[in-house]
């Protein structure tokens, strides 16, 4: 019964809380811009309607282009699987951090190599961007991680991502909040790094990436973006707050991540997004902060 | 078994050779031995390692201290299976490649020095005497010194065989002192005569160390000694490259193993040199493969890089050994032998698909490709298995490794070493978000997209003669992902053998970590299986509503390969942020006026050490003496004015 409702609830936060977190951001940015914006519901609606459409492909493309979005998706499904969704992770080992990092690599692997099997420029200028912003992530998340894993003596999800460590421990928290923070803005294509609702190619990062992609395609790809930004904001969400009893695990984690999306969308209406040799900056700067971080845990 | 084998090689290689005149016979007795020869180790290693009969051969050599002693202990067998593997699936590659090669196939020496050298590699992973390994790793540096001048019509050849050369006896040089060192300390060249009459902590370890960089360390292609790499890997023929980067390079890593074993420990200083020199070449590795756009070039940096990485696991063992933590010891020693094997595994398969991508378009250039995947399916679609497991992705077998020295850090973390740890895995994670970027760079550039040159327009997949043994490579990356048990469990016997265990004494302290990687192969076979399904629910979708059309190119209606991203721009955001260290030196030639004519662009990514430091300093240093040279010859007066100088200083020496 109690793995029954374990999965169920996995599931309900699989298929719900990425278009939710993606509807809360727009809605807030709306917001404070003074508008009513779109349902929250939006993203889910789009996703459906690109479900049931057909597919266009270019005569260059070949079977990468259409391993992409499966295989990307694949990957952040498989990763959601450390990350203690529903009160505990439904597998979880010591070193599964370690496995969720390299997870979210294969998405970008096969997303970029998928932009770059249609022969377009663009979309070739987007996986150039994405590579090299996220090879720059992938340290300051790693470094991240493994401050928290010294604290609580395990690379697991689902033990470092928990309230724990009392005062002494809260700058070393800080700092590692910071820069997985700026990972998930980076990664994620958020302002300041990318702005998803660019309609200008040149200056697209993800979003240039899936320019050739429709129907079902596009739908797995919006779906797995949406996923990982709500996988790294609810690792956040545990890293902060505590479970609140009123609400079980599962809504706890539920009312974090709206209130995450909220964050997200008030820094997105706060700033204009960099230049984009501004980026690399923010995640060397993102890197410093982790490994200060480790450095004070380490102390 | 052991001698069988390399008796049949080396029989192989002196009848095919002198049957040279009529090369079809050649040919077969080659491929015969050669087939024969690893088959019959291969005998050995199962032997070895499913009822642990080592099989000690002891005979006499009348050269003083030498003895023909060879054994198999769980070190050997796994290099010994690592370089079988390899040189077979290479050779029979190598077949196909020299016929189809216009200046290989008129070659006599090509086949019979590929058998010499299998063989040569066979003993040097199974002597147990030093004069033995000497002679064996000599016998293999110059059999892979005559491959890599196989087509010595081109000057760039000369000059990295002559490089190779150089270093490769530079090497010799360094180990020589290093086993008289030991030798006259123990008063025996017999490994384990060395090792049961060592104490515990010998006291010129330091010195030892110093040789040990330099000796193995050359081999290896640990960064600053890793500068013939870059320059002797592109000129190899390929199939060559593939042993050479494959296995060569790796006997380096197991003579350092082999050395830590016969020391039985090491002071802290060597596990601080290697980490850093690990993860200075693993991140100088990568960043230097991501400037390059020579495909073989890039592969021979990604070699340092992948060095590195196995260095890191060794550094972390010593630190292990020297603190007695024997989990830190096995887990670090086991991910640098897990490793070496992956690496051999994937980077032979690209080299060898990088054989046929350059026998197919005539350069190596990986700009003069694109499209390939459409038209040379199975070369390039085999490729993406070993560029995705040299990326360090899951579910491929590069990962299992990495994630094995990513818990040796970690176990170093909490043994009090956080330092060291904390460099080792910023390092790794550094690397492999590098990693990733530089595959997709060289896999988009060559692989996807249009063919931006004539050749590329007309490439075709080589036979099966050349895809089966990548077939098989790949087979291996992707069973070793998703099931790494066994390799895992030959791996902790070798590690356990380099610490001075019983075999199965390091099931115990690593049983967690090999649960934990059947996790991951589980969790890497759940990846393929949710594709499939994802797959499978999208044709359900579609029901057949697929229309084709050209790429959207933001309005534009007719674009040419040439509009394509290039390789360099793909590089560009991150060659340009690491630029200090880089070494880039870029020609443009940029349009001018109002009617601009001509503009063009091109670059070329130096090695920092060889090209900036080595090569400035050497002819620093032959500037200068040439300057003395002319003003010694020019007055009688200048050159007694030298000598009383001289011994002036001399004078105010001794003073």
């Amino acid at each position: 019964m109690e793995t029954l409702k374990l999965v169920a609830s996995y599931l309900l936060i699989l298929v719900f809380a990425p278009p939710v977190m993606l509807g809360l951001i727009t809605k807030t940015k709306a917001a404070v811009a003074g508008r009513k914006g779109p349902p929250v519901l939006q993203p889910l609606y789009d996703t459906l309607k690109l479900l049931g459409k057909g597919a266009v492909y270019s005569t260059t493309t070949t079977w990468m282009f259409r391993l992409g979005p499966v295989a990307a998706l694949a990957a952040v499904l498989a990763a959601s699987s450390f990350v203690p969704l529903a009160g505990e992770p439904l597998i979880s080992f010591n070193g599964d951090a370690i496995l969720f990092a390299y997870l979210l690599a294969l998405g970008r692997f096969v997303t970029a190599t998928a932009a770059l099997d249609t022969g377009s420029s663009f979309e070739g200028m987007g996986a150039s961007r994405e590579a090299a912003f996220s090879s720059l992530a992938e340290p300051a998340l790693i470094l991240a991680f493994a401050s928290l894993a010294y604290r609580s003596g395990a690379l697991s999800l689902a033990r470092m991502f928990s309230p724990h460590g009392g005062p002494q421990a809260a700058a070393s928290t800080v700092l590692a909040l910071g820069s997985l923070f700026v990972v998930l803005l980076a990664e994620n294509s958020r302002i300041p790094v990318d702005d998803p609702n660019t309609h200008l190619e040149l200056t697209m990062i993800h979003e240039v990436m899936v320019l050739d992609h429709g129907g079902p395609d596009l739908a797995f790809i919006l779906h797995g973006a949406g996923l990982r930004l709500a996988l790294m904001a609810s690792l956040l969400v545990r890293l902060v707050l505590p479970d609140w009893p009123a609400a079980g695990p599962v809504g706890s984690l539920v009312l974090g991540l709206a209130a995450t999306a909220v964050v997200i969308g008030l820094v997105e209406s706060s700033m204009a997004r960099l230049r984009l040799i501004r980026v690399p900056q923010l995640l060397v700067a993102a890197i410093c902060a982790a490994t200060f971080g480790l450095i004070l845990t380490l102390r | 078994m052991l001698i069988a084998s390399i008796s049949i090689l080396l029989a192989g290689a002196l009848v095919s050779a002198s049957a040279a005149r009529r090369p079809k016979m050649a040919a077969a007795i080659s491929m015969l031995s050669l087939i024969m020869g690893c088959l019959s180790g291969l005998a050995a290693v199962v032997g070895s390692a499913a009822w642990g009969g080592s099989s000690k051969i002891a005979a006499g050599w009348p050269l003083p201290w030498a003895r023909l002693s060879m054994s198999l202990d769980g070190l050997s067998t796994f290099f010994l299976l690592t370089v079988l593997i390899v040189s077979l699936l290479s050779g029979i590659y190598g077949e196909a490649y020299i016929r189809r090669s216009e200046g290989l196939s008129k070659s006599k020496s090509a086949r019979p020095l590929f058998l010499t050298l299998t063989a040569s590699l066979v003993a040097v992973v199974c002597a147990q005497n030093a004069i033995l390994f000497l002679f064996a790793w000599e016998l293999m540096a110059l059999a892979s010194f005559f491959l890599v001048i196989a087509e010595d019509e081109h000057p760039e050849v000369r000059r990295a065989g002559y490089l190779y050369f150089i270093c490769t006896h530079t090497a010799t040089l360094a180990l020589l002192i290093l086993f008289a060192i030991l030798g006259r300390a123990a008063g025996t060249l017999d490994f384990g005569g060395i090792r049961s009459v060592m104490p515990p902590s010998a006291g010129s370890s330091t010195l030892l160390l110093l040789l040990a960089l330099i000796g193995f360390g050359m081999k290896a292609g640990i960064t600053p000694f890793h500068i013939w790499l870059q320059e002797a890997h592109p000129a190899a023929p390929s199939h060559v490259s593939a042993v050479m980067s494959g296995i060569v390079i790796k006997i380096g890593i197991y003579g350092f193993l082999r050395l830590i074993w016969i020391l039985r420990s090491v002071p802290d200083i060597w596990a601080v040199v290697l980490v850093l020199a690990g993860a200075v070449s693993g991140v100088g590795g990568v960043l230097s493969a991501l400037a390059q756009h020579d495909l073989k070039r890039l592969l021979a940096y990604h070699s340092v890089e992948n060095i590195g990485i196995i260095t890191l696991g060794l550094g972390l063992g010593c630190l292990g050994l020297s603190h007695h933590k024997p989990e830190l010891a096995l887990l670090g020693f086991a991910g640098a032998i897990l490793h070496t094997l992956n690496h051999a595994l994937f980077k032979s398969l690209l080299f060898l698909g990088s054989g046929s991508f350059y026998q197919a378009l005539g350069t190596r250039e990986i700009e003069a490709g694109g499209g390939l995947l459409k038209l040379m399916p199975w070369t390039s679609a085999l490729s993406l298995i070993g560029a995705a497991a040299i990326s360090g992705i899951p579910p491929f077998n590069g990962f299992v490794s990495e994630w094995l020295v990513y818990m040796a850090s970690s176990s170093a973390m909490r043994a009090g070493e956080a330092r060291l740890a904390a460099v080792s895995i910023g390092g790794l994670a550094l690397i492999g978000g590098l990693a990733v970027a530089c595959f997709t760079k060289a896999y988009g550039a060559l692989c996807l997209g249009i063919p931006r040159t004539e050749a590329a327009k007309i490439a075709k997949d080589p036979g099966p003669a050349m895809t089966v043994p990548m077939a098989a490579l790949a087979a291996l990356c992707v069973f070793i992902g998703c099931w790494p048990g066994p390799a895992l469990s030959l791996a902790q016997q070798a590690a356990a053998a380099v610490c001075g265990m019983p075999p199965d004494a390091a099931r115990p302290a690593l049983a967690g970590f090999l649960n934990d990687a059947r996790l991951i192969g589980l969790a890497g076979a759940g990846v393929i299986v949710i594709g499939a399904l994802l797959a499978f629910a999208r044709s359900l979708l579609l029901g057949g509503r697929v229309t084709m059309g050209p790429t959207w190119a933001c309005g534009f209606t007719a674009p040419t390969a040439r509009m394509q991203y290039t390789a360099s721009s793909y590089s560009q955001p991150l060659t340009r942020a690491f630029a200090p260290v880089l070494g880039i030196r870029a020609r443009f030639h940029a349009p001018a006026g109002y009617w601009p004519t001509e503009s063009r662009f091109s670059s070329h990514a130096d090695d920092l050490v060889l090209d900036r430091l080595l090569i400035p300093a050497g002819s620093a240093t032959a500037g200068l003496l040439a300057w003395l040279k002319r003003r010694q010859r020019s007055r009688l007066q200048y050159s007694m004015l030298a000598v009383a100088l001289f011994l002036l200083a001399l004078l105010a020496w001794k003073l």
